[in-house]
């Protein structure tokens, strides 16, 4: 056959049916362009996410650097060095990094005045021992025994720096004092002369020189008799104060060199010995310690995206170069590769998912494609019958069948291209994409791979559609004549249960996935399981397959509860459905297909979006989170709700692993935190208020009265007796008295009396509560509770508190109106302190006079009662065994906190192997105390350190009292920190108010500032997922454009097929109209139905494409765990526009077909 | 010279769902090479069911049957496109079915000389020779929707005719035409057969129009019918549920009703009308 008549033929056959193949020639367009999307997109995105990584980066990041560290430096080894390194970048690196800095710092030299001592000098040290020798000489002493020369030594705090030299010195400098010396390159120095030298302003500070200031130089390593003497000859400071030079932290911490001076004194210059004053033969650093290195900034913003690949090239091939020639002594690094490796992770962790969606859309297309394959040669039955009939072959049949696909699916591979390239630039205009495009099309980067993947397209679709006419090959005429009436029935899936075989083998493949995870950690590198790729098309498959299976008894069911129908125009199509419903299989399959690809889409996109905004809400806790020093303790503004928080760690059971803990106050921080109900309950409250059921705060001390201001007491020393203390002297006992005091913002307190309790008489001290020797930036706040009392000796380090030697009277509040005495009946004496209640007051006078000395008169009873150390009444007698002070825990009265209640995630309970209800210690920090376990929870947001087991929630009120509530050694030693809340937790409707007023009270930037906005912004996998899912949408589109294509064709093809029906409906005397809703209702049934299980579908295959999700960007687990959103309003309004369209396209068809004339129809009859 | 049809017994069975359907029943038919010949019947006769089975387009259940010297019973799928294009011609009674729509008048002749490889310029000639001899050379490059329906199937025989067929099938190719437009086809056919030595076989119900042609074969009951005599000896198919359909001409001559008497006898089966008690 003649191949130019025969491509002919094809070509009027095409042309003759290019309405109904306008769609396979869509659906074709659809499936290759959706493959070259792939890598397109993902090299697009790549590139953008890189680019802007570039952008976002630390500069120093992205800087290659290349350095030596030398112990013996020489100007032929910097040499050496230097041209190998400009080699390198000249070769490689020119186009991107068109700068090259050097510079080579020597290792640490001490400055060392020239005087010693206020009388001497070096220089006179040595002319000394120079005349020593000459004496030795002259006595002939043998050498030997000569003393070794007097270098010069460095003090025992020298002033440090380092030696610099770097070519752009004068440019990046400025001379603040002096002149820049000139080099010295063939300058011969005299022997004694100093070396001229610049230094750095904090040089000249630090060793208060100046211009003209000599002093020596001298490593701190090294032989003694390396050392120079310089001179300053400029005084110099960074040209730009706040640009980094060098990668150096303090440019004016240094002694510069020029480069030529540099390179000629890291060597020996050769003098003349008897000049020296220290009779060395040469002069010079010596082979110093140096670092050479080198620096080439890349500046990210010139950076443009298709240069990105060959950065990373030639950056390889300059450090392989540099490598080689150095044999591995200049290592060179940069961080680029290691954000593009990062990213590589990511994209594939990612990716993985999406390119299994991209293959559910592809594979939707590639079934319609098939579908409309089949549909085509059913119509061309009569047609290829005809062929035959000619003398066609069943090659020639099968031939112009493929050509035609050939032909369409090369036509498609053209536009294929162009289509992709719109797909993913448009998706720079989608936010978030378009915050890193600027709102305009993604620069499409182009890849070699997408021409494999345009063949494979290509191949893809011309197999679909040429797959079609394989059944018919060897049909006879006559049946293919009767194809279009005809078209077959049980389909070979359901003949063999190859559709229970592939959903099985896909929960094989989920059971495996579940198994050993989506994705495979190889070193460093990730990639995505094979078979996560496998499975969800595996099960869409499968399920489209079942469908087939399960929807002709489902529509035998409706068609029969239609028939019940009075009305004819539903009775009839039910009858028509419940007889024959698996033709309309493939129909609803292919409306189930397209309306799930579009549910899935949007169930998707808003499950990937709530997840995104539930992973920010769960990273910042609430609307503000503050961490800073003390920060719980900060001011919440109007407007906003506050909960301080602190956060440690702790465990269950003193277990050793331990768990990441945070201390709450329940009621406000329920109010706060952002919640979710699988975090354990469906309100915070319900779980956080079981810390204080009864809702009050935590008894933690006795509450002083309203309006205190001091807490008073009368107290005395126990005296020596007046006859110890002739024999030993007047004893150092005086002592204070400390409270520990908690205010209603859980601060701990240390408050010290005001003055001394002496054994010279009985005082009256008292404690201010309206403030103490902490640093908390407000006064305390009242209510105020009396947690701790505990006495001190007033000074120095020794013993503690004597034995029965301190009384007192009752502790009294004063307030602003009165005083109140202050019942301390529930605080118990701890750590030896012996507390003896009435005891007679005058015990102290009584042991003053108890012994006199000898000689002296016993003291009557009215000089004792006139003592000041008398008073009459009881008192309280405070009483310690003799201890040393240092390393032991404080005696001291104290209000011993309540059992705590605690609330432990599942893994933090399951270590411990506690039960609610059950006691047990727990640990926070070094401190150890009794709790409760009172609830579980799921997860709680900010709660993510992975490297503590489990979480833990305790009071905060309650637990300060364990952690900070004991008494510490406090007057002369360091007054102990205590664990204050370092977060304060807000809830607020006006995020930047509430930040601007909470960080005017630190009067400087937080330590960490955490906002929703903030760490949403963060995610910059955000960008890549939603421009794949929008990519997704838009494919999901097209496939239901399609699918109306579809719908329309398939219902004109089968109304017409009944013609013969419709004109004995017509001759019974039905209206046109009848006929019309008659087929109407009858299609609409069907591509309802599919419509409704494609919504459900899709949805359901959210459910299965969860677990896919679960993996972050850096392959670990997503906290909180996603989960489904079903965006409800979407996808109604999605079924409606669906629903609308199909009506049309349906009522269209029919209408169409009904309305030809009678005479026509009735001759169809006759034929 | 060797018949161009010779069709023995020719059985076929039709299923149906579970019903199976006795088109033809031992059916026996001859042609001589270059005859013109007509096959009238009723509808459901089985003329069209013969007419297919010679046609290549289906095979028997049963019999023999040589056309043009091939057996049409154990032909091959590539044997039967060497029949569909060296043996046989075919015309449908659908006119629009014979014709490609999409292809010229030429265009249309040419196909099946495309089919079967021949040369361009040859299949040109060809082409317009045909369409010479059916007065339609004028008509060589209109689109095939401009033509009538006589024009139609001109061009319809012109196609079947293309490759020079031994043997000419038309099932009712003027089914859908006029009397004048029947009889100008008829003549057609005529002429092919006198003039080339064609063999045509023509399947029609209008008894008008077969008296046109040199014989008449009558089908009744998927066999030849004679009129019935007494004596006469049929062989007749039984189903695969031993049904057994009898002929008609032979209920009628037998007097047989609704109901029949059968009664086993040493040799067979005796079927017997039913004695009605008066």
């Amino acid at each position: 056959m003649k191949i130019g008549t025969y491509v002919g033929l094809v070509v009027r056959r095409l042309w003759a049916k290019k309405g109904i193949l306008i769609g396979s020639f869509l659906g074709a367009t659809l499936v290759t362009a959706l493959l070259v999307v792939v890598p397109l997109y993902q090299s697009s995105v790549r590139a953008v996410d890189l680019h802007f990584s570039v952008r976002g980066a630390v500069a120093d990041e992205l800087d290659m650097t290349a350095f030596s560290t030398m112990n013996d430096y020489s100007r032929a080894l910097g040499d050496s060095n230097r041209k190998i390194v400009l080699g390198a970048h000249e070769q490689w690196l020119i186009p991107y990094y068109p700068t090259i800095e050097e510079r080579s710092q020597t290792r640490e030299y001490a400055v060392i005045p020239t005087e010693v001592g206020a009388d001497s000098d070096w220089f006179a040290l040595a002319q000394e021992w120079r005349e020593t020798l000459e004496a030795l000489e002259e006595e002939d002493v043998p050498e030997d025994e000569w003393p070794s020369p007097p270098y010069p030594k460095p003090p025992r705090e020298a002033t440090q720096v380092r030696i610099f030299t770097a070519p752009d010195m004068e440019s990046r400098l400025v001379v603040a004092d002096g002149t820049w010396p000139a080099p010295l390159l063939g300058t011969p120095i005299p022997e004694d002369a100093p070396l001229p030298i610049i230094v750095g302003e904090t040089v000249a500070e630090l060793t208060g020189s100046g211009v003209g200031s000599q002093f020596f130089l001298r490593p701190f390593s090294g032989l003694p008799n390396v050392f120079e003497y310089v001179e300053v000859a400029a005084v110099v400071a960074p040209a730009d104060p706040d640009a980094t030079i060098w990668g150096v932290d303090d440019p004016s911490a240094m002694v510069y060199l020029d480069q030529q001076t540099f390179d000629i004194w890291t060597g020996r210059i050769s003098i003349d010995r008897d000049e020296d004053p220290w009779d060395r033969t040469y002069r010079g650093f010596d082979a110093p310690t140096v670092t050479q290195a080198w620096r080439m900034p890349l500046d990210g913003d010139t950076v443009t995206l298709g240069e990105l690949d060959e950065i990373q090239s030639r950056i390889s091939q300059f450090k392989a170069q540099v490598a080689k020639e150095a044999g591995g002594t200049i290592p060179t690094s940069t961080f680029l590769p290691l954000l593009i490796d990062a990213f590589s992770t990511r994209s594939v962790v990612i990716g993985g998912p999406i390119l299994a969606m991209l293959a559910l859309v592809v594979g939707g297309a590639i079934y319609f494609l098939v579908y409309t394959a089949a549909l085509t040669v059913e119509r061309e039955g009569p047609d290829l019958a005809l062929l035959k009939s000619r003398g066609a072959s069943s090659w020639q049949t099968v031939g112009i069948h493929l050509g035609q696909a050939a032909v369409i699916a090369g036509g498609a591979a053209l536009v294929a291209p162009f289509v992709a390239r719109f797909l993913v630039g448009v998706t720079g205009r989608i936010p978030p994409l378009s915050d890193l495009t600027g709102g305009g099309p993604l620069d499409v980067t182009q890849v070699s791979s997408v021409t494999m993947w345009l063949v494979a397209g290509a191949l893809i679709t011309f197999l679909a559609m040429g797959v079609a006419i394989i059944p018919y090959v060897k049909r006879g005429v006559l049946e293919l004549r009767s194809l279009a009436a005809r078209p077959g029935t049980k389909s070979v899936w359901q003949r063999y249960n190859l559709d229970l075989f592939a959903i099985v083998l896909s929960f094989v493949v989920l059971f495996q996935l579940s198994q050993r995870g989506f994705v495979n950690m190889t070193g460093d590198e990730a990639t995505l399981d094979p078979l996560a790729i496998v499975f969800p098309v595996l099960i869409l498959f499968g399920g489209a397959l079942i469908m087939l299976r399960l929807f002709p008894p489902l529509l035998r069911f409706v068609g029969w509860a239609m028939t019940k129908s009075r009305s004819m125009s539903l009775s009839l199509p039910g009858w028509h459905l419940s007889r024959n419903p698996i033709p309309y299989g493939r129909l609803a399959l292919l409306v189930w297909i397209t309306t799930g690809l579009g549910a899935f889409a949007l169930t998707y996109a808003a499950t990937l979006e709530q997840s995104f905004t539930d992973r920010a809400a769960y990273a910042a806790g609430t609307d503000v989170r503050i961490v800073n020093q003390q920060a719980g303790y900060l001011d919440v503004p109007d407007g906003a709700i506050g909960s301080p928080v602190l956060r440690t760690d702790g465990a269950p059971r003193r277990s050793g692993r331990r768990a990441e803990v945070l201390a709450i106050r329940p009621a406000s921080f329920s109010e706060v935190v952002t919640w979710r109900p699988d975090f354990g309950s469906d309100d915070p409250a319900d779980i956080f208020l079981l810390l204080r059921p009864d809702g009050a705060a935590p008894d933690v001390g006795v509450e002083l009265p309203p309006g205190s201001t001091h807490l008073q007491v009368d107290a005395v020393v126990v005296p020596n007796s007046l006859a110890e203390e002739a024999e030993s002297g007047i004893p150092n006992d005086d002592y204070r008295l400390f409270a520990k005091v908690i205010d209603a913002k859980s601060r701990l307190w240390t408050m010290m009396s005001d003055g001394d309790i002496t054994p010279t008489g009985w005082r009256t001290i008292s404690i201010d509560v309206t403030d103490g020797m902490n640093d908390f930036p407000t006064p305390p706040e009242p209510p105020l509770s009396l947690h701790a009392l505990w006495i001190e000796r007033s000074e120095g380090v020794g013993l503690g508190v004597r034995e029965d030697s301190l009384l007192m009277s009752d502790l009294i509040a004063v307030t602003d109106t009165g005083s109140e005495a202050i019942d301390l009946g529930e605080m118990s004496a701890i750590n030896d302190l012996v507390i003896r209640e009435n005891v007679t007051a005058d015990t102290a006078a009584a042991k003053r006079f108890s012994a006199v000395p000898d000689g002296d008169p016993e003291p009557t009873e009215s000089q004792i009662e006139s003592s000041p150390l008398y008073r009459s009444g009881t008192a309280t007698m405070w009483s310690v065994t003799p201890r040393p002070r240092a390393n032991t825990n404080v005696p001291q009265l104290r209000r011993i906190p309540d059992d705590i209640r605690v609330i432990l995630d599942h893994e933090a309970a399951a270590i411990a192997g506690l039960n609610v209800g059950e006691a047990s210690s727990f640990s926070i920090g070094s401190d150890v105390f009794n709790g409760t376990l009172v609830g579980f929870v799921d997860a709680v947001p900010t709660m993510t350190d992975r490297r503590r087991q489990g979480a833990m929630i305790v009071d905060l009120d309650a637990i300060s009292a364990w952690t900070n509530g004991a008494a510490t050694w406090s007057v002369t030693g360091a007054l102990s920190r205590p664990e204050a809340p370092q977060e304060l937790w807000m809830a607020t409707d006006s995020v930047d108010a509430t930040i601007r007023r909470v960080t005017a009270q630190i009067g400087e930037e937080p330590d960490q500032l955490w906002t929703i906005g903030k760490v949403s912004a963060s995610f910059s996998s955000r960008p890549v997922q939603v421009g794949l899912v929008a990519i997704l949408f838009v494919g999901a589109i097209v496939a239901i454009v399609l699918a109306l294509a579809g719908v329309t064709g398939y219902v004109l093809l089968a109304v017409a097929r009944r013609s013969r029906e419709m004109g004995v409906l017509r001759a019974l005397g039905f209206g046109r109209r009848g006929v019309a809703t008659t087929f109407a209702v009858e299609q609409l049934v069907v591509v309802g139905l599919g419509a409704i299980i494609g919504v459900i579908g899709g949805i359901l295959l959210v459910v299965v494409m969860l677990p896919f999700l679960q993996l972050g960007e850096t392959a670990v687990e997503i906290l909180p765990p996603i989960l489904l959103e079903i965006p409800t309003g979407t996808l109604v309004a999605f079924s409606l526009s669906i629903g609308v369209m199909l009506i049309v396209s349906v009522v269209w068809a029919t209408r169409k077909v009904s309305v030809r004339k009678m005479s026509e129809v009735l001759r169809e009859v006759e034929r | 010279m060797p018949p161009v049809i010779e069709a023995e017994n020719l059985i076929k069975i039709h299923k149906q769902g579970n019903l199976e359907v006795v088109a033809l029943q031992g059916l026996d038919f001859f042609m001589e090479s270059g005859e013109f010949v007509s096959i009238v019947g009723k509808s459901g006769s089985g003329k069209s069911t013969l007419l297919t089975i010679l046609a290549g387009f289906d095979r028997p259940s049963a019999g023999s049957v040589t056309v043009a010297e091939r057996d049409l019973v154990d032909i091959s799928q590539r044997e039967l496109t060497g029949y569909y294009r060296h043996e046989v011609g075919f015309v449908w009674q659908d006119f629009t079915r014979n014709i490609v729509p999409y292809l010229k008048v030429r265009a249309n002749v040419e196909l099946p000389m495309l089919l079967a490889g021949v040369g361009g310029r040859r299949r040109k000639k060809r082409a317009l020779a045909l369409l010479e001899a059916v007065g339609l050379r004028n008509k060589a490059y209109s689109k095939v929707g401009t033509l009538s329906g006589g024009e139609q199937q001109r061009l319809a025989l012109c196609i079947a005719l293309a490759l020079g067929p031994k043997l000419l099938l038309a099932d009712e190719p003027t089914g859908e035409l006029d009397t004048e437009t029947s009889l100008e086809i008829y003549e057609l056919l005529r002429g092919l057969s006198h003039d080339s030595g064609l063999s045509v076989l023509v399947v029609t119900h209008d008894v008008a129009l077969a008296q046109r042609t040199d014989r008449v074969v009558r089908i009744a009951d998927g066999r030849i019918s004679t009129h019935g005599r007494f004596g006469q000896e049929e062989l007749i198919a039984i189903d695969q549920r031993g049904m057994v359909q009898l002929p008609r001409d032979m209920l009628i001559e037998s007097g047989i009703g609704d109901h029949v008497r059968v009664k086993l006898v040493e040799d067979g089966i005796l079927i017997q009308p039913e004695e009605r008690d008066e």
